[in-house]
């Protein structure tokens, strides 16, 4: 039996999968070749997966790198040979890039000028175009109004065809902005990846990093590059709060200058922090949403999307219209429970960053992570009602065990001294902790003057100890949080465990501990092994602890 | 029966005219009485000589040697299917060529089949030429994925991890599910269902894996017999065991030559005797599971069959619980029974889940096993995973083996007290067996397991071990198909002039002589004298109306099941080979043949005054 690692680390696959050996001595160069035109789908311990798909490839037309150019690369690396259909996918769909061309026009109105005639003649026959690509009497062109030109470029996008939109990026009036920190070695390269040289076809984009690796900073870099009239959209008060905390902090702009745009105040400023749940507020479900506007006509020069993966769906359409401006989306994770991640990419930007957690957790950007599922029995007058309830209510009784409690206590006193976050998906089983314990909580009815001052004062170290619900899966900034005990979650959701796990991976000068507490030989356990998924194919490895 | 007296049996099947021609042409002028033991005696010794061997082989032209390797090839061959490999050719050729050699005594018909002399057969395979037959184009394919022990393992495994539905009407839904597609990316959709159910049926014909409580339950007694067959049997055990030879007879002259779909399939047709449809279920086998291709009109061999299978590589198992590994499973490769297949591709992924776990256990694997063929240490999940399929086992059927608190909960629920026979201890429960089907639902709900951990006993499958089976000879694909080493020792130019010049100086009549020497039924001076009187072929030209009536009539099927002559016709503007039917008198200069035009047996009436010239082909290719 021979070896897998070898100076020939890639698998390619017939379905376009790229598979490479992390313990190849040419790991690292066959990587950095590869990533200019694959995507990192997971990085576990032994085998990191990648994918070329068409929104890669064009990623890497546009960055200048030819079908031979990849196919070369591809043959440099590989161990077998390369399938004959991902080669001339490569060819095909490498080759579209640049035969779709979008261009200033009039007033109302751009020019998309297509090269190829075969490609004219779809377009031109394609129902689904025939209300956005409009035709002219001129071989190969056709017109596309403003306001449709995010919507069009979704469409042929998804029919396969890119376009290289040339239309010069409107910047907006100038706003004076310069950050005070200093930005890290991939965090300026997160920022290059968007700005590019500044050309067409530059300044948008999506940018992935891990929790706690400091996607706002590189925000506020870009702000600062740009020096433009900026919005930024968030998922909830806190984050607004926390970005506006953090700009003061971080950049020399003048507090006058930043508002907030929120349930709480309606602040239109220069630099304004807004979320989403305003934007897609109506009085019902016939109403306009009234406050879209401020995205219309704002005059923005720059418009950040925070958390870009929960980007609701009436925003899309808005977030179409926004072609003309410089644009960044930034998550730690891709996933969406509509699926449509794709349309994210295709109207915000396609991703351009991209780096493994493992990656920054080896390097000391955010903090190594100690995983553990610890594992109690139900008690044994929960059995029955267990077995005889629906599947719903199974994982209920599971989540809120009366048992957690005491590994709760447990935990608190190996940790004594830490600062320590409870987290839980219900709130009659968070104030049962509460009752016990006594700490403060903070839910979804606290208020947001409460929050921030409890959210201070843990930061502070003056609280070592809270609960949260699942309002704090996103955003929150806690630098000296590094115990995580999660006593229940929505089912199996991978992003949520990845966001909590996110509030522990703050840099810091110790480990953290992420608990995952769960009942055995319940539904509590498939939804936790589904849960820790993701994290998994990032390479975090997690202990069971049997109680 | 040895080749001579085959040879005999033959000669005694004849008709009388086409025999005293044959005997007249080898043996000259048949004095009487004859004893027609003794002309057969002759004629053999005839065919024997050395020199005369020598000269039959010099007379074979390169038309000769295709034909004559096809029916080498294929042994008995169905006129009609002779035909059709060389519908290429010209039919007139092909017609006056197979009567020609059936008329120098090469070949044999009998029943409406061709085969070679088995006296001459040395000479036919020194005349053997693959290139002839088959064309000299590039000979195969390399780099294409085809059905191989790895695709068997995860056929089985797509079975027994419940991925595949055990019930027909349920494919549908797992075909458009994509789910072939995912697992089986170099393949087409197609090729994956139809190799995909090719395999599901070898798998439960053979017992290797069965249905039970709807479910696919591995035999692993009978499984290993099915997971030692190398590709190329795993492929004719799929497609059908008896016709093992004939594919691999199929493939062993594709491999060396491509060739056009319809010789292929003619080939194939002859090599296995079988019906059109089922020769084109076979190509479609032979392309779905990646053994063929077809390239625009050409049927090309996948020469990556042929490469060695490089031997499996290490095992990496990720702590997302992925195992991957490249190369070929050996066949008593254990991934299968506890791993779920992802992707089987060059690199092959498989998933060990909890489900799949569970799976394993039933089937009487341990943890430690399970451990120790990936190579790794303890694992805290596969613990996990163990305890709590160790927490209730079912016996039987009937008798539960749990631990206290499951048993506490059966006795305490109110659907599944009631089922309860009797109880043992702390951890016995017999159920009663007349209600399994609801108290099983019950509890599987109840424990959040899709069915209840059974202990599968595999010496059930030992109770029919005397059904199993033995249909499992194995195929190999033989040496390459030879091409003509050099085969002539003189050439026919040298060998045709010494025979005329030998029938000048004998004072023969050349008329009659030439064309016999043109047509090599005389390759000998022994077939020379200047008393002998050829029957020669018959042929009628120019304005003889009552001559060519009389060649026409004489060709008629003289008896009701006898065939008819074939006549060449040469017309005004076209040649036709023709089975006549009758001749319909219309007046004396206006009868008309009415016939069947050759190859397809069209009918058609033909005035006989348009037949510019008439030649009796002595035997149909019917």
């Amino acid at each position: 039996m021979h070896g897998m690692a070898t100076d020939k680390p890639l698998i390619i696959q017939s379905d376009r999968t790229l598979m490479l050996d992390v313990h190849s001595p040419s790991f690292d160069d066959c990587r950095n070749q590869i990533i200019a035109f694959s995507e990192l789908i997971k990085a576990p311990e032994h085998v990191h997966t990648y994918n070329i798909s068409p929104i890669s490839l064009w990623n890497a037309a546009s960055a200048g790198i030819s079908a031979d150019e990849i196919l070369q690369r591809l043959d440099r690396w590989t161990r077998f040979p390369i399938p004959t259909n991902v080669a001339k996918f490569i060819e095909d769909i490498t080759s579209r890039y640049g035969k779709l061309k979008l261009y200033p026009f009039n007033e109302e109105r751009y020019l998309l000028k297509v090269s190829d005639s075969l490609i004219a003649h779809a377009i031109a026959s394609d129902q689904k175009l025939k209300d956005l690509v409009h035709r002219t009497d001129r071989a190969g062109e056709f017109e596309i109004l403003k306001y449709d030109r995010g919507t069009a470029k979704l469409a042929l996008i998804k029919l396969g065809y890119p376009v290289d939109d040339l239309i010069p990026l409107v910047k907006s009036e100038p706003v004076l902005i310069s950050l005070k920190a200093e930005l890290r070695s991939y965090q300026d390269q997160a920022v290059k990846s968007i700005l590019g040289d500044m050309g067409p076809g530059t300044g948008f984009g999506t940018i992935v990093m891990p929790c706690g690796s400091g996607k706002t900073l590189v925000g506020m870099a870009l702000m600062s590059h740009l020096q433009t009239r900026t919005l930024i959209l968030c998922p909830n008060v806190v984050a607004v709060h926390q970005w506006i905390a953090e700009l003061k902090a971080k950049t020399d702009i003048d507090s006058s200058l930043i508002g907030e745009y929120s349930g709480e105040k309606k602040e239109i400023k220069p630099i304004t922090v807004c979320t989403y749940q305003v934007l897609t507020y109506r009085a019902s479900k016939t109403d306009p949403f009234e406050h879209m506007s401020i995205i219309e006509k704002g005059n923005w020069g720059l418009v950040l999307y925070d958390e870009v993966h929960m980007l609701p769906a009436p925003v899309f359409k808005i977030t179409a219209e926004l072609q003309a401006i410089y644009r960044a989306g930034l998550t730690a994770t891709l996933i969406r429970e509509d699926g449509r991640e794709e349309d994210v990419f295709s109207l915000v930007g396609p991703k351009r960053f991209d780096i493994p957690w493992t990656d920054l957790s080896q390097s000391g950007w955010i903090a190594s992570a100690y995983c553990v599922e610890v594992r109690i029995p139900l008690p044994e007058e929960s059995s029955l009602p267990y077995a005889m309830a629906s599947k719903r209510e199974k994982y209920k009784i599971a989540s809120t065990n009366i048992r957690k409690e005491k590994v709760i206590e447990a935990l608190l006193a190996k940790h004594k001294g830490e600062s320590i976050l409870i987290i839980g998906q219900y709130l009659d089983q968070l104030k049962e902790v509460q009752k016990h314990f006594g700490f403060p909580m903070i839910t979804g009815s606290t208020s947001n003057t409460k929050r921030d001052e409890l959210y201070a004062a843990f930061r502070e170290g003056k609280e070592k100890i809270i609960i949260v619900s699942k309002v704090a899966n996103f955003a929150i900034d806690l630098p000296d949080a590094s115990v995580a005990i999660q006593i229940s979650g929505t089912f199996g959701s991978r992003q949520e465990e990845a966001q909590r796990l996110g509030r522990i991976l703050r840099p810091k000068d110790r480990t953290s501990f992420f608990y995952s507490v769960i009942s055995r030989y319940t539904v509590e356990e498939e939804f936790s092994q589904n849960r820790q998924c993701f994290l998994v194919e990032q390479g975090y490895k997690y202990e069971l602890m049997e109680v | 029966m040895d080749r001579s007296e085959e040879f005999f049996t033959y000669l005694n099947s004849l008709d009388d005219d086409y025999y005293f021609f044959l005997a007249n042409t080898v043996l000259g002028e048949i004095p009487s009485p004859f004893h027609k033991p003794v002309l057969n005696q002759k004629i053999l010794s005839f065919l024997l000589n050395e020199e005369n061997r020598s000269n039959l082989l010099a007379a074979l032209d390169d038309d000769d040697r295709r034909y004559i390797s096809l029916i080498l090839l294929t042994g008995r061959t169905p006129a009609k299917l002779v035909s059709r490999f060389f519908s290429s050719d010209s039919f007139i050729l092909l017609a006056r060529k197979l009567s020609n050699l059936r008329d120098r005594l090469i070949l044999l018909k009998e029943e409406g089949r061709y085969r070679v002399n088995p006296v001459l057969i040395g000479i036919a395979q020194q005349a053997f030429d693959a290139d002839l037959l088959f064309g000299n184009e590039d000979n195969g394919f390399q780099n294409g994925p085809f059905v191989d022990r790895n695709i068997l393992f995860a056929v089985t495994n797509l079975m027994i991890s419940g991925q595949a539905p055990v019930r027909e009407a349920n494919m549908h839904h797992f075909i458009k599910s994509g789910k072939l597609l995912a697992v089986f990316p170099q393949f087409s959709e197609r090729s994956s269902i139809t190799f995909f159910s090719a395999l599901k049926k070898l798998l439960l014909s053979r017992k290797a894996v069965n249905i039970r409580d709807g479910r696919f339950i591995a035999d692993r007694q009978r499984i290993d017999s099915v997971l030692q067959l190398d590709p190329l049997n795993i492929m004719i055990q799929a497609i059908d065991p008896g016709l093992g030879d004939s594919i691999v007879r199929a493939l062993d002259a594709l491999r060396c030559h491509s060739m056009e779909i319809q010789k292929f399939s003619t080939l194939t047709r002859i090599l296995s005797e079988t019906d059109e449809e089922q020769t084109n279920n076979i190509l479609d086998l032979l392309e779905c599971f990646g053994f063929i291709k077809i390239i625009g009109t050409s049927v090309y061999f996948n020469q990556s069959v042929l490469d060695p299978q490089q031997e499996r590589s290490e095992l990496r198992t990720d702590s997302d619980m992925k195992v991957r590994f490249f190369g070929s499973q050996s066949p008593d490769d254990i991934l299968y029974l506890f791993a779920d297949i992802e992707v089987c591709d060059k690199l092959i992924s498989y998933a060990i889940t909890n489900d799949s776990f569970f799976r394993a256990i039933e089937l009487g694997l341990t943890r430690s096993s399970i451990e120790s063929f990936l190579g790794l240490e303890e694992q805290q999940r596969f613990i996990q995973w163990e305890n709590s399929f160790s927490r209730l086992r079912l016996y039987d059927g009937i008798l539960i083996r749990c631990d206290s608190d499951i048993k506490n909960m059966i006795e305490r629920h109110p659907d599944l007290k009631d089922h309860i026979v009797e109880s043992f201890g702390d951890n016995l429960l017999l159920m009663k067996r007349s209600t399994y089907a609801l108290w099983q639902q019950t509890l599987s709900y109840a424990l959040d397991l899709k069915h209840l951990p059974v202990v599968l006993d595999n010496d059930e499958s030992l109770q029919d071990k005397t059904e199993q089976d033995d249909s499992s000879g194995s195929f190999e694909l033989g040496e390459q198909i030879q091409t003509a080493t050099s085969g002539k020792d003189r050439s026919w130019d040298d060998v045709s002039k010494e025979l005329l010049d030998y029938a000048e100086s004998s004072g023969c009549n050349l008329t009659e002589v030439e064309p016999l020497i043109t047509d090599r039924i005389i390759v000998s001076k022994s077939q020379i004298d200047k008393n002998f009187r050829y029957a020669g072929r018959i042929s009628v030209s120019g304005f003889d109306y009552n001559a060519k009536l009389s060649a026409i009539k004489g060709a008629l099927p003289k008896a009701k099941n006898k065939e008819a002559d074939l006549l060449e016709l040469e017309l005004p503007s076209e040649n036709l080979i023709v089975q006549p039917l009758e001749i319909v008198r219309t007046g004396q200069t206006a009868s008309v043949l009415r016939s069947k035009v050759m190859p397809d047996g069209q009918e058609r009436s033909i005035s006989i005054s348009s037949i510019f010239k008439v030649t009796v082909l002595r035997w149909s290719l019917k």
